[in-house]
């Protein structure tokens, strides 16, 4: 059985208590001028994209770490980051369209930053289809998916400033009021400590049901 | 893991899958065809007409962030229960190993 590692609970425990703190920064920041309140979703929804993203490369370089050496540590971590994609990737597509319900009128629009997130997305769910459906050897097919998944990351972070859209561009967070910055980057921690304990806790999971797999075997035996 | 509950959770994690992507898709598709909030049976001097927010920001951030922690509560639950199962039942196969073991 894994043992689970003593900095989960560290991590798990910052992110709740930042958390929780977090609404009371976010009720103390300004409203925006065109928006009002919906933008408030933004301190949510943009840390949830950035940790989307760095899981994304996370996977991406763990499955090229076991397409060069087969080993199964970073296939493990690979399957973990890409699950944290998916999550995070939901609650992207989700908030994402219920701030544009109010700020553009519409609830989608197939733009360059819209449509190239959900293919983000999509790639991650089809890389765990693969590792669910694809059977014995789909290690490697995934680990090929999950390393174009990364290099897709760079197009949907840059759509913006490529490509027309009505989506805010890459300036947004860099010229932020600093009344609006502590929030935003106090969340942007609060979702990356959630995100390393998260990681850690499901490769525990994947090592022990790796540790099952050999004990079938062993029986088999 | 057995066959059955590999072909149980296979059909489970598909059905799963098959509606998030459906739902995504349908979404999107109707939020496109949605047709103008335009007046149909007459319309109303603006003088006359009570300022007010047509659509009010407060239940959307509403929705947003409680998705947001339903989905995580939800994962965390989902982590919980796998890891459970899978302890449960690697306990299980060390125990048979040893009975195995100690009958040699």
């Amino acid at each position: 059985m894994q043992k689970q590692s003593p900095v989960v609970p560290v991590f798990l425990a910052v992110a709740a208590g930042m958390f929780a703190y977090a609404p009371f920064l976010i009720d103390a920041a300004p409203y925006e001028s065109t928006m009002g309140l919906i933008q408030r979703i933004f301190y949510y929804h943009v840390p949830s994209a950035m940790v989307m993203f760095g899981s994304a490369f996370v996977c991406g370089i763990a499955s090229a770490v076991y397409l060069a050496k087969r080993s199964p540590q970073s296939d493990a971590v690979a399957l973990a980051a890409a699950e944290l994609v998916v999550v995070f990737g939901l609650i992207v597509l989700v908030t994402g369209p219920l701030w544009a319900r109010k700020a553009w009128g519409v609830w989608w629009q197939w733009d360059a930053r819209l449509t190239s997130s959900l293919v983000l997305w999509l790639i991650f769910v089809s890389y765990l289809m693969l590792r669910r459906f694809a059977g014995a050897g789909s290690e490697m097919l995934a680990a090929a998916v999950g390393v174009f998944g990364m290099a897709n990351v760079p197009c949907v972070y840059w759509s913006v400033n490529v490509w027309r859209t009505i989506h805010p561009n890459t300036n947004v967070v860099r010229s932020l009021a600093p009344e609006m910055r502590l929030p935003f980057y106090w969340c942007v921690a609060a979702f990356v400590c959630l995100y390393v304990g998260l990681l850690l806790t499901r490769l525990r999971l994947e090592q022990s049901r790796r540790g099952l797999e050999a004990a079938y075997a062993e029986i088999e035996d | 893991m057995n066959v059955s509950r590999f072909q149980i959770a296979a059909c489970r994690w598909t059905t799963i899958l098959a509606v998030l992507v459906a739902v995504v898709f349908v979404a999107a598709a109707a939020a496109q065809t949605q047709p103008p909030l335009a007046a149909i049976d007459g319309f109303v001097p603006m003088s006359s007409a009570v300022p007010r927010e047509v659509l009010p920001a407060t239940p959307l951030v509403f929705y947003a962030y409680s998705f947001v922690w339903l989905a995580l509560i939800g994962y965390v639950f989902s982590i919980w229960r796998r890891m459970a199962r899978v302890e449960q039942d690697l306990a299980d196969v060390q125990r048979r190993l040893k009975d195995g073991q100690g009958g040699r």
